[in-house]
């Protein structure tokens, strides 16, 4: 070979090699991402307050508040004791849909001790960095000796009632094809803890009414496409086997009787897949993605995520946007900057996201333009 | 000539324990979901069990690593309480592999990551499966020492 097409090969090499990498590294679109000093401590969720200013959970028990310009971070006194331990802690928070007038937020969190355990879900009332005015709205029963698969993430409906997602327990998977106890469930009720009226399973005997779905493993996702009150979830499957469903009142959604994964230790939980009476999930991963938080995005600030779901997983860890479009499910990865296991992901109401990772020292990240 | 056949008998009866452990988790499975209406073949029966098997190298590690442990503990207790054989390595079978899942369990807080022992009587096989490979161990060795 001359030397001058050896060196045109070498040009055309390099010119491919730019191009493939700006393909690559590319922005799918504008933002900016602004990292807010100092870590957290096991980080769980956040909300965005009305005026802009937000909330993090810790699992060990902490709350932080953040001021929405200066960034500053003030610890929330009043949060009540929690069992931070396995999976458990400090998990969901969330404001009631009346907020500016009640000042009433919502938490979830383990409580109880090592051996004798269960998700908690409260509410409190916020002023002057201080919880007060805290009530119960759910246990779930019965109570476990496991600290793992809680669940506990919180969301509003339209109607105001209030969606709680409890786990399985781990140890007590086949519980969640029974209606007489919490396990495996997607529960509503209430913002005050009552149960309503139009529940799936109230009329029926040997049920618990405040039940909404059952067959569920660990459900860490919840988000709600407003308009069409759409209620998505997403949970983790074994080894394989995460799921994003949509939640439709008094539906089993198969958990352990079918699933796409096996057990941790390589064995078969089930060799079926599809049952009739049984619900299809949406979508599902195998391998496992360990799918953390969900928000269906209706912001302003970003056009381009619009009536998209946006997952944030552990396994590589990312974000992911995911596409409906009928039964076709399409899956990106966005916001590539980001890495280690993402624990959380909120939007405000223009829009912004709040990003947090996991771990002792966890990071938050705000995404705007 | 001894000497070569002890490590065979080491491993032959751990992967003994580690099948029994597998099947009678397997079975523990099916048992529940044929509760359910979701009965299995024959034929899928030992689909499945292949299929755990081949899987299962989790299990037969632990196993390996339980009775290695338990085996040594129970050769050198012999020698200041000479016990039958067959006696003393069936107890350090069973309690080898009721330690090992009780460790398990408290190092994944409370988390039981072999299905089958969450019942008493899954777990109680389970050790007697430890028990059964460790007097079959017992047994051979009978055979190449005197």
């Amino acid at each position: 070979m001359s030397f001058f097409k050896f060196k045109y090969n070498l040009l055309i090499t390099v010119f491919c090699y730019l191009i493939s990498l700006n393909f690559l590294f590319a922005k799918e679109f504008d933002y900016k991402i602004e990292e807010i000093k100092g870590e957290f401590n096991y980080p769980w969720s956040s909300v965005f307050l009305p005026n802009g200013d937000f909330l993090i959970t810790e699992m060990p028990g902490k709350i932080k508040l953040i001021n929405g310009e200066s960034k500053e971070v003030t610890d929330i006194k009043g949060v009540p004791n929690v069992l931070f331990r396995g999976q458990g802690g400090l998990s969901d928070i969330i404001l009631h849909p009346n907020y500016e007038e009640n000042k009433k937020i919502y938490l979830s969190f383990s409580y109880g001790d090592k051996r004798n355990n269960t998700l908690r879900v409260i509410s409190a009332q916020l002023e002057n960095d201080q919880l007060s005015n805290q009530k119960l709205i759910f246990d779930a029963t019965p109570y476990r000796k496991t600290s793992n698969h809680y669940g506990a993430r919180l969301l509003f409906l339209n109607d105001n009632s209030l969606i709680i997602t409890s786990g399985d327990g781990f140890n007590y998977r086949e519980l969640a094809q029974e209606l007489d106890n919490h396990y495996g469930k997607i529960i509503r009720v209430m913002d005050d803890g009552s149960i309503p009226e139009d529940n799936p399973f109230s009329e029926k005997k040997n049920a618990l009414p405040e039940i909404w779905t059952y067959g569920h493993r660990n459900q860490q996702g919840l988000a709600l496409d407003k308009v069409n009150n759409i209620l998505y979830s997403h949970e983790h499957g074994p080894r394989g086997g995460d799921e994003i469903n949509i939640i439709e009142p008094g539906k089993n959604y198969g958990w352990p009787a079918i699933t796409y994964g096996i057990d941790y230790n390589g064995s078969i939980i089930s060799p079926f897949t599809e049952k009739e009476g049984l619900e299809q999930p949406l979508k599902y991963w195998v391998p496992s993605i360990g799918p953390l938080d969900m928000v269906f995005y209706d912001g302003e600030v970003f056009p381009e995520l619009k009536g998209k779901l946006l997952i944030c997983s552990a396994v590589p860890g990312d974000i992911r946007k995911i596409s409906l479009d009928g039964s076709n499910v399409r899956e990106d990865i966005i916001f590539k900057e980001i890495k280690g296991r993402v624990r959380s992901i909120k939007s405000s109401s223009k829009g912004n996201l709040l990003i947090l990772t996991d771990g002792p020292k966890g990071k938050a990240y705000i995404i705007s333009r | 000539m001894t000497y070569v056949y002890i490590p065979l008998f080491f491993l032959g009866v751990s992967l003994f324990t580690g099948t029994a452990i597998i099947l009678i988790n397997l079975v523990s499975n099916l048992i529940w979901l044929s509760s359910r209406d979701l009965t299995i073949s024959i034929q899928m029966f030992f689909g499945l069990l292949s299929n755990d098997i081949l899987n299962g190298m989790l299990f037969f590690i632990i196993v390996i690593l339980t009775f290695f442990i338990a085996f040594i503990i129970t050769a050198f207790a012999r020698y200041f309480f000479p016990l039958d054989r067959r006696v003393s390595y069936a107890i350090a079978g069973f309690i080898g592999i009721l330690v090992m899942l009780q460790l398990t369990t408290l190092v994944f807080t409370g988390a039981i990551l072999i299905a089958g022992m969450r019942s008493i009587l899954g777990f109680l096989l389970f050790c007697i499966s430890g028990l059964l490979g460790g007097y079959i161990y017992g047994l051979l060795l009978n055979k190449v020492i005197k």
